[in-house]
């Protein structure tokens, strides 16, 4: 092998590589992955954590919380029933999502992601209708494993995406999957504590707005990590310029962790909480999770379509790490074609 | 053919097996002998060795790939980079003959514009104008196969990876996941199409189509251990003669072979780097992100939980 | 040579090919060769799909081949790199000619015999001294006080005059020393702007790989013919090889890399107006080809295998009109149509532009597209009353007369064109069974695939048939002129309940049989020399002869290859003519005592114990003929006892090969450089600026522009992309092929495109003198600027595959050729030629062609 890699390794790869490609030509294809993808992630990461909470208020929240749970089990019922409809309507060839359910591969996140969503259908709807005709009981045991499969409905959706070979969604794995998940907490919590301000249970709002501020925080962290590593792999620009760095800069990370994060710490240091600020925040929150996934999700794609990007991603460590202005670019018309 | 070690014994599944009869029992049996002088056996693994020393960019292989995959005209119009007009692979275009002009001077390289005189000063074997037909690389951890959550993507007795579009529900999930670029939609049926590595023909004992119109041999089919020995003679032989730019792209060990992918079955010689066709120089296993990004997003969920549950219970207690 | 043959090769120089393109199976054995060890050379225009394959490129202005190859003959005598044995034995090296004749150098450019009235030359001083020698083909009619039969037979009084010290000044050596020896590097560059080390690169490395133990090989298409010199640019190639040795051996050779499938079967089994089947001459109306026997004195050479050539010409006509056929009237040789002139492409279509012609039928070809002056050719078409074409789909030559650029532009209305055209659909190739020849005379049977869709016929059908209702037509007609049609055999069975003659039949009176009214008592004919000149065998053409040679074998159907260790001749690969001779004139790959000249290059031999010629081919030489074999000239002997056991070249009247010759060229005994008839430069080498002999029919329907017009600065070259056919029917019309290269455009380099402001893909027009085209530009590097005599010249690259019909479409090249021709075969001058050039795109009304002020200056 290693006598291999010496006489067969290629002479111009040695060479540090300078952003000619192919025409600038694409080397990869983009997903095929629109709003509907982008909304099912933000539905699932939100209705998925209203479950974990739900779960929680009701095992460790004491009679003040069986309301929130309630109220949980329902939002998780969006995520149950429209989900699939989005991710159905965002296949090619509808008619046959229980292809899905077909085989079962851990090596796709897209098949696990299938069975995270069923189980999480069965259980919440179980839990859900239990709970409907009172056989309260049942909806304990069974809203274990929904707010398990919950927590799985958080975060698949980011090894779905880092588990392509799409530069940007690629990056960062782990530090997308702690986006994802706090910003899905951030989500659940937020839309709970807006039913609790509506249904007028300011204190349980008030917790809820403290699990958002965590998970704000935990996601504002990652989101800076994050942006830390696409830059050294060179594949940050597309999260970065124009419209889609104004979605993620202003809507994702500032609107959707930062308004939230400065709200939520102002009620949690006055004596009495304003109950705008929480709902401003609360709304905030979710604005900027659709803004997360919308931006992540679009950028993503894009980048697939950089291939300079990707070749820089893709590329051989260690020696063609170092880089070199490109200075030859030909002013020719011949080569005018070339980025 | 034993001398080559680096590829697993066993690629092919036992269940690819299955199913392993022929269909179009062939007006020749075994013509594949007659053509490439390879037997073909359900349970080995064929690939490509594409030599592009040897291509002429005839684009016979495109045709002949349209031809028996009765596959429409795609993206039609000039496209000004050269003589290539198919631009990628594409649902509708499973085979691609990248044109590359370096005529004066390689500017990768740092050289220059080249002068009125340099375009006869060549290296030796195929330069100036670089020619390389691409195609599926029918990865040994193929990364589209891994992607596929319908199974519609598997891999065959052949050791290939092929979709069935009789399965496939147009999730997608695919067309991102290869690290090439290769499978795609078709938005008009909704189904992932790409290479088949000519299954249909492997199936009849037929050579595939494109290897068998290549007039050069600069597609050349055959058993995968065979394959790779013949290449890696080939790469020593171009570098005796002065080649030294020369080296295998997919094969065992080599660029493009990287990440965890394994060996390609359709694998390259190439005289310039990848990236120059298209090609990334070391891509990825997708699947291999798959265990961070979930046990990292879980732990995320549990610490959060925990988080919860302690302000819940909190509460409780107040 | 066989293509196969290639991968002998020690060398390999395309020049005048696009090799890799355009005969891309062919191209495979050369590729063979390079991983032998072989050098491969290509000097082009334009950097192509063959220069990427190559060892060395050699980049020349197009038209300037002869300055290339006249360099390398000069490089091959300066320094002494010929091969000496075998050019001293095998060539006319030694040959002693005529003391009058002047060369081109002492002459301002032009040789002795010009007749600046007849605008031609006389052959009288080309001469070998004392004797006159016949060309082998048709074209060696001379205008002498002698009898032709007279002044050829003196050939068979003695040996030719040589001197073999190679001393005296009139011979051939010294001629040729004298001629080239202005072809120096230093002019080559300044007359092809190769760079003057890159073509001694060439010169040197590809000479070097001759002699004895090695060979080289040469292969050229029309890069080469479509000049008005291309025939000696062809003779220049001839002169280096038989120079170096390298004809009749393993791995050397010419390669005439054909064009159209069985461009070669049409050439054997002629669609050429000048040719009978098997090249023997057409009777000519103003030769003395009055009767057979006039005939047959006029064009039969005393010494040689064409001394043959009456038991052809008998036999042809035995198979062609059977019982009708008799010694008393001359075996009919009255009825064959006699030609008056130059009947080729070119005249034929000013023919039908004047009015001469008021019919034609349209087999495989749409000159729309194809003929030069595709301005004049739809013009002329449309002069026409009635034009049948068959082919698979509408062509532009079937759809001018609506679709065409003159009625697109509004000049012309379909109500104008008077012209009835019938289109009719024809089968391809795999919907019928017969034969293709191949580049390297191989005969090979296809069988029927499928039927052709709906009511397409094969050609052979719709000849037969056509042939059918001409005989009953004239069944009844007792006029004389009717005669050649009444007389004709006409009578092939049919394969099929369609009226689809029985091709295998055709084949078998090809090949010949000995003759009976009864068609169950013929048998099959082996071979040539058993064919007579009295009637008692038939044959459609000699040189097919062994490809039926008995009732029940096909031989062009047999494929069995040699195994890897055979001897690699593949005898039984089909069949190649003549009598399945893989290698012409292969007596010359052994020495003079009959050995092989190396061990590594063998191929035929003598062989004593036996007492007659072996080898692993074919042997093309008289069998039991010994080496040592020397005509006894008391005898005055003819036909092949003329030739020694050293003579090789036996269709040659001297058995050698021709390094001078004396007759059967238009233009002169040695190739001389002449700039193409339209040329952006002066002649750098003569005063005289372009052959004084080509073919120029300048008239206002074909104007022609002086050099160095300053409206057509450009060099133009037109030429193929791989992905297309010829016009472009079968690739345009199919989307698969047709997507490959969907539009039309041209190829210009970098620094005009800079110049002139012009961007890849931008639209450019070009213009000549006939007309302009717009089509899109493809900027590229490939094709380089030249310093030509101290002058930046631009050259442009035009595809010309493209036209209205079919998914890939773009104007039609050829509205910017010319009808120009080469003196000696009427081929066009389409790949070099000069033009303007601007961005930008033509009104939809602006004419492609000036049509209009044409017919009104023209008609
Ligand atoms: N794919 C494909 N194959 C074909 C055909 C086709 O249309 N498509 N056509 C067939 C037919 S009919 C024919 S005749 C053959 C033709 O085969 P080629 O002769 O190979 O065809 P062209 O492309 O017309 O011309 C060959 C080359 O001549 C170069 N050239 C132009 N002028 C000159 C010159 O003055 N000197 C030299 N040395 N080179 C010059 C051109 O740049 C071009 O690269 O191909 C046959 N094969
Ligand atoms: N400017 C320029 N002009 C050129 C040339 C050039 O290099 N430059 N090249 C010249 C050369 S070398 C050539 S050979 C000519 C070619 O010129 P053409 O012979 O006119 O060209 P093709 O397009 O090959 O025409 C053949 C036609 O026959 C049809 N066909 C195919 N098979 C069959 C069959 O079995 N039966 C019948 N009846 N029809 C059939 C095809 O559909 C097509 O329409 O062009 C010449 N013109
Ligand atoms: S190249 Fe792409 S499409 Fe082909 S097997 Fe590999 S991952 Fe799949
Ligand atoms: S698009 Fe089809 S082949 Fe691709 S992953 Fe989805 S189901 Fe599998
Ligand atoms: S193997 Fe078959 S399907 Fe794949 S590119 Fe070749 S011809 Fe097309
Ligand atoms: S058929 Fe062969 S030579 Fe032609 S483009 Fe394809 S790989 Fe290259
Ligand atoms: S197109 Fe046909 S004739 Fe031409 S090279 Fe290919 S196989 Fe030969
Ligand atoms: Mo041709």
């Amino acid at each position: 092998m290693q006598q291999d890699l010496q006489t067969h390794k290629p002479g111009a790869a040695d060479r540090p590589y300078q952003g000619v490609g192919y025409y600038g030509q694409p080397a990869l294809k983009a997903s095929p992955f629109g709003w509907k993808t982008s909304g099912y992630i933000f539905l699932a990461g939100m209705s998925g954590s209203a479950q974990i909470l739900g779960t929680a208020a009701d095992l460790f929240g004491g009679p003040g919380m069986e309301k929130t749970a309630r109220n949980a089990r329902h939002v998780a019922m969006i995520g149950a029933t429209l989900g699939p409809l989005l991710l159905i309507g965002d296949l090619h060839t509808p008619s046959r999502w229980y292809n899905m359910l077909r085989i079962f591969r851990r090596t796709s996140p897209m098949s696990i992601g299938s069975y995270i969503l069923s189980g999480f259908g069965a259980f919440s709807a179980v839990t859900a209708a239990a709970d409907w005709i009172g056989m309260k009981r049942v909806a304990r045991v069974t809203q274990v494993p929904a707010a398990l499969a919950g927590a799985g409905m958080s975060v698949y959706t980011a090894a779905l995406l880092s588990s392509t070979s799409t530069p940007l969604w690629a990056a960062a794995p782990r530090l997308l999957a702690v986006r994802f998940g706090s910003s899905a907490m951030a989500c659940g919590a937020a839309a709970l504590s807006l039913g609790e301000r509506i249904d007028g249970r300011p204190g349980n709002a008030e917790r809820l707005d403290r699990v958002a501020m965590v998970a704000s925080a935990v996601d504002l962290a990652a989101s800076l990590a994050s942006r830390r590593e696409y830059e050294a792999d060179h594949v940050a620009a597309p999260l970065e310029q124009g419209a889609l760095g104004a979605v993620h800069k202003i809507g994702a990370i500032a609107v959707g962790a930062g308004i939230p994060l400065v709200c939520h710490a102002i009620n949690a240091g006055r004596r009495r909480p304003s109950a705008a600020l929480s709902v401003l925040g609360s709304l905030a929150v979710l604005a900027g999770g659709m803004a997360l996934r919308t931006a992540i999700l679009r950028a993503g794609n894009r980048s697939a379509e950089r291939p300079a990007d990707y070749f820089r991603f893709a590329r051989t460590p260690p020696n063609t790490l170092n880089e070199r202005k490109r200075t030859l670019l030909p002013d020719t018309a011949a080569r005018r074609v070339l980025p | 053919m034993g001398a080559v070690k680096d590829i697993p014994a066993r690629a092919v599944p036992k269940r690819a097996l299955d199913y392993a009869e022929p269909i179009l029992p062939g007006m020749i049996p075994d013509e594949s002998e007659l053509t490439a002088g390879v037997t073909i056996v359900p349970g080995r693994s064929y690939g490509f060795f594409t030599d592009t020393t040897l291509c002429i960019g005839c684009k016979a292989c495109e045709v002949a790939c349209k031809e028996w995959n009765a596959l429409p005209a795609d993206d039609v119009g000039l496209k000004g980079t050269s003589y290539d007009n198919t631009g990628r692979l594409s649902a509708n275009s499973w085979r691609h003959v990248a044109f590359v002009e370096k005529i004066g001077g390689d500017l990768d390289a740092g050289e220059g514009r080249g002068t009125e005189r340099n375009t006869t000063t060549m290296p030796p074997f195929q330069s100036n104008w670089l020619m390389m037909s691409d195609v599926c690389k029918h990865c040994h951890n193929a990364p589209c196969l891994e992607a596929c959550p319908t199974g519609s993507l598997f891999r065959t007795e052949f050791d290939t990876v092929v979709v069935q579009q009789d399965i496939c529900n147009g999730c997608g999930y695919c067309v991102p996941a290869c690290p090439f670029g290769v499978v795609d939609l078709n938005v008009a049926d909704g189904k992932a199409h790409k290479c088949t590595l000519c299954y249909d023909r492997l199936k009849g004992g037929l050579e595939p189509a494109c290897a068998k119109s290549c007039p050069t041999d600069s597609i050349q089919f055959g058993e995968l251990p065979d394959l790779v020995e013949r290449a890696r003679e080939r790469v020593d032989s171009l570098h005796e003669r002065g080649a030294t730019d020369a080296y295998l792209y997919g094969a065992p060990g080599s660029p493009g072979a990287t990440g965890d992918l394994g060996h390609l079955n359709a694998f390259f010689l190439l005289t310039d780097r990848p990236e120059t066709y298209g090609l990334p120089s070391a891509p990825t296993r997708a699947s291999n992100r798959v265990a961070p990004a979930l046990g990292t997003g879980l732990a995320t969920m549990a610490g959060l939980t925990m988080v919860a549950v302690a302000l819940f219970a909190a509460n409780r207690r107040s | 040579m066989p293509q196969w043959d290639l991968a002998n090769s020690d060398a390999i120089l395309v020049m005048g090919s696009n090799m890799a393109e355009n005969h891309p199976i062919a191209f495979r054995f050369a590729l063979q060769a390079k991983e032998k060890g072989a050098a491969l050379f290509h000097a082009d225009p334009r950097f192509t799909r063959t220069s990427a394959l190559v060892d060395t490129y050699a980049p020349v202005r197009a038209g300037t081949d002869i300055a290339f190859l006249g360099g390398i003959i000069r490089h091959i005598l300066e320094n002494n790199l010929w091969f000496r044995d075998y050019a001293l034995n095998y060539t006319n090296i030694s040959t002693i000619i005529e003391d009058d004749f002047l060369d081109a150098n002492q002459n301002d450019g032009k040789f002795s015999g010009w007749s600046e009235k007849k605008k031609s030359y006389e052959y009288d001083s080309w001469q070998y001294k004392g004797e006159f020698v016949p060309s082998s083909l048709a074209e060696h009619f001379v205008n002498t006080t002698e009898s032709f039969s007279d002044c050829t037979k003196r050939l068979k009084k003695g040996p030719t005059p040589k001197d073999e010290t190679l001393q005296d000044p009139r011979c051939v050596y010294q001629i040729l020393k004298r001629h080239f020896s202005v072809y120096t590097p230093e002019m080559v560059e300044r007359v092809t702007g190769c760079p003057k080390e890159t073509f001694l690169a060439v010169a040197d490395g590809f000479c070097r790989a001759s002699g004895p133990e090695r060979t080289g090989a040469i292969c050229y298409a029309v890069g080469w013919t479509h000049h008005s010199t291309g025939v000696q640019i062809i003779r220049a190639a001839a002169i280096i090889q038989l120079l170096l040795g390298n004809v009749g051996r393993p791995g050397g050779g010419i390669l005439a890399l054909r064009g159209h499938s069985s461009i070669q079967g049409s050439t054997d089994i002629p669609t050429l107006y000048n040719l009978l089947p098997g090249y023997l001459p057409q009777p000519h109306a103003h030769k003395p080809h009055g009767t057979l026997q006039d005939y047959i004195d006029h064009e039969a050479t005393p010494t040689g295998w064409w001394h043959n050539f009456p038991k052809y010409m008998v036999s042809l006509l035995r198979a062609w009109y059977g019982e009708a056929a008799m010694k008393e009237n001359g075996w009919c040789f009255e009825m064959l149509p006699k030609i008056l002139g130059d009947h080729s492409q070119l005249p034929m279509t000013l023919a039908m532009q004047d009015g001469l012609i008021r019919g034609m039928f349209l087999m495989g070809q749409n000159p729309a597209v194809g003929g030069s002056n595709s301005r004049l050719v739809q013009s002329a078409l449309g002069k026409l009353d009635w034009l049948v074409v068959t082919d698979f789909t509408e062509t532009e030559s079937a759809s001018f007369w609506y679709e065409g650029h003159a009625v697109r532009s509004g000049e012309l209305t379909p109500q104008d064109i008077g012209t009835e055209i019938f289109l009719l659909p024809t089968s391809l190739a795999g919907e019928k069974a017969g034969t293709f020849t191949n580049t390297h005379r191989l005969i090979q049977w296809h069988d029927k695939v499928v039927d052709g869709p709906g009511d397409s016929r094969s050609d052979l059908w719709f000849i037969y048939q056509l042939g059918r209702r001409l005989k009953a037509l004239y069944a009844n007609s007792a006029a004389v002129k009717d005669q050649g049609i009444r007389y004709l055999t006409w009578d092939y069975p049919e394969a099929d309940g369609k009226g689809e003659p029985d091709a295998e039949a055709v084949l078998k009176e090809i090949n010949g049989y000995t003759w009976s009214p009864d068609p169950a008592q013929r048998q099959q004919i082996p071979d040539f020399k058993e064919l007579k000149d009295d009637g008692s065998t038939a044959c459609g053409c000699w040189i097919y002869t062994g490809v039926f040679p008995k009732n029940d074998f096909n031989h062009a159907r047999s494929r069995k290859a040699d195994g890897a260790d055979g001897p690699g001749t593949h005898l039984q690969w089909a069949f190649a003519w003549p009598s399945n001779r893989r290698t012409l004139v292969n007596r010359a790959a052994a020495d003079p005592s009959g050995k092989p000249w190396s061990e590594r290059k063998k191929l035929v031999w003598w062989d004593e114990e036996k007492g007659e010629w072996a080898g692993t081919d074919a042997v093309d030489f008289s069998k039991n003929k010994r080496p040592d074999y020397a005509p006894d000239w008391s005898t005055e002997p003819s036909g092949m006892d003329a030739l020694c056991g050293t003579d090789p070249f036996i269709m040659i009247a001297d058995g050698r090969g021709a390094l001078f010759v004396p007759s059967g060229l238009k233009d002169g005994p040695l190739p001389t450089h002449y700039e193409p008839v339209e040329s952006p430069v002066r002649n750098p080498l003569y005063a005289q600026q372009q052959n004084p002999t080509a073919k120029i029919w300048d008239r206002p329907d074909n104007p022609i522009h002086p050099p160095g017009d300053p409206r057509y600065p450009y060099a133009l070259t037109t030429y193929r992309l791989t992905e297309h056919h010829s016009g472009g029917t079968p690739t345009r019309s199919v989307a698969s092929t047709a997507e490959l290269q969907p539009e039309g455009f041209c190829e210009i380099p970098p620094e005009l495109a800079a110049e002139l402001g012009i961007g890849m893909l931008d639209w450019v027009v070009l213009s000549t003198p006939r007309g302009q085209i717009e089509t899109k530009a493809m900027v590229t590097e490939r094709l380089r600027p030249f310093a030509i005599d101290g002058r930046r010249i631009y050259q442009i690259g035009l595809p010309w595959h493209f036209g209205w019909k079919g998914f890939a479409t773009g104007d039609i090249a050829n509205v910017l050729t010319a009808a120009i021709g080469d003196p000696n075969t009427g081929m066009h001058e389409n790949k070099a030629l000069t033009c303007g050039l601007r961005p930008g795109r033509l009104a939809p009304d602006e004419p492609r062609g000036r049509l209009r002020d044409v017919r009104q200056e023209g008609d």
